[in-house]
């Protein structure tokens, strides 16, 4: 995780995450040795809509941190709920666990944004960057 | 054995676990850093996944075999609808007519003895005459019977209504369906009543429509809700609560109410969708709501699930498969003022056909058919009728054959043709009603229904 930018401190924390707005980038970065139930995945949604006030955002989603994800979660990850928040996902994965989280989430759940598995948070601004702007 | 190769045997017999369909174990995953970590976490995954599946199917496989036994119930409870029907018909409407008549005959009474002065000889003789014969006693207790007879007939009216909503190839036109104003219309119902038990409270989704009847929907959400309330005591607003939210996923929408009231047990919880099964005292309900919702759900392609323990609330659950592509919204038909028209009523049943005879000839001219050959005969001799009411299921020539005959001698007639049913339908009578939606009146038809429907038909040609 040599690309790491320091958390701001107007970010929110929940119980799994740290989220913020970051001009056009919704980020968030999951803790160290994260479990995500559905509880927190609800909770971390809210808090998406919240900060980005009904306007989906591009995302940027570091799971580098994450240890595992509950099948309820990563549904509610891939519905209309997260379309709320996100228009297109980039989704920052490091280790060969999360690499694997991040397949699995790809190949079973299929979200309808544009989503992708990037390697580092830049190669994910800059994929966010290169899409189409919004309608 | 090194610890990478306890690991690998691991992954291993988590492999052959799988392929014999045994989901439940799991394997530890490390720190993340190694490609067995991976290897772990996707079997768990995969694990989570196949589980979630399995259970799925087992659900589904118990809703079918739920459906297909409410399906053969409703296929009865429509034939003793059907049955039922016209006798309480016509016993509904002579008995509603007795009472009328009743109450002028006690008006006419109270007339005669205002004829006579107070105090007067005459006055003191009419009134020896009704004393002795009891009159006044004998009225009253007659207009209350029979003001019994007719709540108890409207009992049994309501109960023969809720049985058709069970005919299984009713008549309807499924459109687009804005979930969100299903519920807020359902809690709008519902509110008042609510309010001494519990906090409504709403956590609506973000959902696409659904494909289904608004009106019926509603019905559903309403009645889940009445239920909740129902679970929750009295008196406590502040300590109970009613929950009624939406969501969406994986194309399907859900709507769940749910009640911190007193739950069920797994014996309630396993017949609650059993037409007749009720936990209310008897003159609260019928018990069919619940299984009413539960077809009507299934027939827009959904189902209803039920989670409950004692003392711990229940959960009611509505999915329903989304739709993309928002449908025509359903038109209103209004109606309007009726002018006298002359109505053409065709039943074979003839005690019904007196009983439309007096509730029509009020304000129109009514022409009697006991068939739909006497009545092609009437048509062929001249007479020209600006509302044909026909009953559907007749012996020889049905409502079908009749309409077919007219649209091809007299079309106009035909666009005038209203049906009566009994609410069951053979095949063919199902597609013709697909064909002509909105035209189907279900027994017992009551007089308001009925002059409605006559003032519709005139409007619309007008």
């Amino acid at each position: 995780m040599t690309d790491l930018r320091p958390v701001p401190p107007e970010a929110t924390t929940t119980r799994t995450c740290s989220l913020w707005v970051d001009g056009p980038f919704l980020r968030a970065r999951f803790l160290p040795a994260a479990r995500v139930e559905l509880a927190d995945a609800v909770e971390n949604l809210e808090v998406s809509a919240r900060l980005t006030g009904g306007e989906p955002h591009l995302a940027i989603i570091d799971l580098r941190g994450l240890h595992s994800q509950s099948a309820e979660a990563r549904a509610l990850f891939a519905g209309p709920e997260a379309s709320r928040v996100s228009r297109a996902v980039a989704l920052v994965v490091g280790s060969p666990l999360t690499r694997m989280i991040g397949n699995f989430f790809l190949g079973f759940n299929k979200p309808k944004e544009p989503t992708r598995l990037c390697a580092s948070e830049r190669e994910a601004e800059e994929w966010l960057q290169s899409l189409p702007p919004r309608p | 054995m090194t610890d990478a190769d306890a690991r690998l045997s691991q992954v291993y017999e988590m492999l052959v676990a799988l392929a014999s369909n045994h989901f439940e174990r799991r394997l530890e995953v490390g720190d993340g850093t190694e490609e067995l970590d991976a290897v772990a976490a996707g079997l768990n995954m995969l694990a989570e996944e196949l589980a979630a599946r399995e259970q799925r199917e087992r659900e589904v496989q118990l809703r079918i075999s739920q459906a297909e036994r409410l399906a053969a119930v409703g296929q009865l409870a429509a034939g003793v609808a059907h049955e039922v029907n016209n006798p309480a018909s016509f016993v509904l409407a002579n008995t509603a007519d007795v009472l009328e008549r009743l109450r002028e005959v006690s008006a006419v009474l109270a007339r005669v003895r205002a004829l006579f002065p107070p105090g007067s000889e005459e006055r003191r003789r009419v009134g020896e005459l009704l004393d002795r014969a009891d009159v006044d006693a004998a009225l009253s207790t007659s207009t209350e019977m029979l003001e019994e007879s007719v709540a108890g007939l409207d009992r049994v009216v309501a109960v023969i209504a809720d049985l058709h909503a069970f005919s299984r190839i009713e008549s309807e036109h499924l459109r687009s369906v804005d979930v969100e104003a299903v519920v807020n219309e359902a809690c709008k119902l519902v509110q008042k009543q609510a309010s001494y038990r519990a906090r409504l409270t709403r956590r609506l989704g973000v959902t696409g429509p659904v494909r289904g009847d608004h009106h019926r929907l509603v019905q559903v959400v309403a009645g889940l809700l009445v239920n909740a309330i129902h679970a929750v005591p009295e008196g406590a607003p502040e300590q109970n609560e009613i929950e009624v939210g939406t969501a969406s996923s994986r194309g399907e929408v859900r709507v769940w109410v749910r009640d911190t009231g007193a739950g069920m047990t797994p014996e309630v919880r396993a017949r609650v969708f059993e037409p007749f099964f009720t936990t209310k005292p008897t003159d609260s309900g019928t018990g069919l709501g619940l299984s009413i919702a539960a077809e009507i759900v299934r027939r827009y392609g959904g189902h209803i699930d039920v989670k409950s323990e004692p003392g711990e609330g229940s959960t009611f659950t509505v999915t329903l498969p989304a739709v993309d592509v928002a449908l025509a919204p359903a038109p209103v038909p209004s109606a309007t003022a009726v002018s006298r028209a002359r109505v053409l009523i065709i039943d074979d049943e003839k005690a019904l056909l007196k009983v439309f005879a007096r509730l029509l000839g009020v304000r129109h001219e009514v022409v009697l058919a006991t068939g739909g050959r006497e009545a092609l005969a009437l048509i062929e001799g001249g007479l020209v009728p600006d509302v044909v009411l026909c009953d559907l299921m007749m012996p020889e020539i049905d409502g079908v054959a009749v309409h077919d005959e007219l649209a091809r001698s007299h079309p106009a007639l035909a666009e005038r043709m209203l049906f009566m049913s009994g609410g069951t339908y053979t095949p063919r009578t199902q597609r013709f009603l697909d064909q002509h939606p909105g035209r189907v009146l279900p027994k017992p038809i009551k007089r308001a229904d009925l002059e409605e429907a006559v003032a519709r038909s005139l409007a619309a040609r007008s």
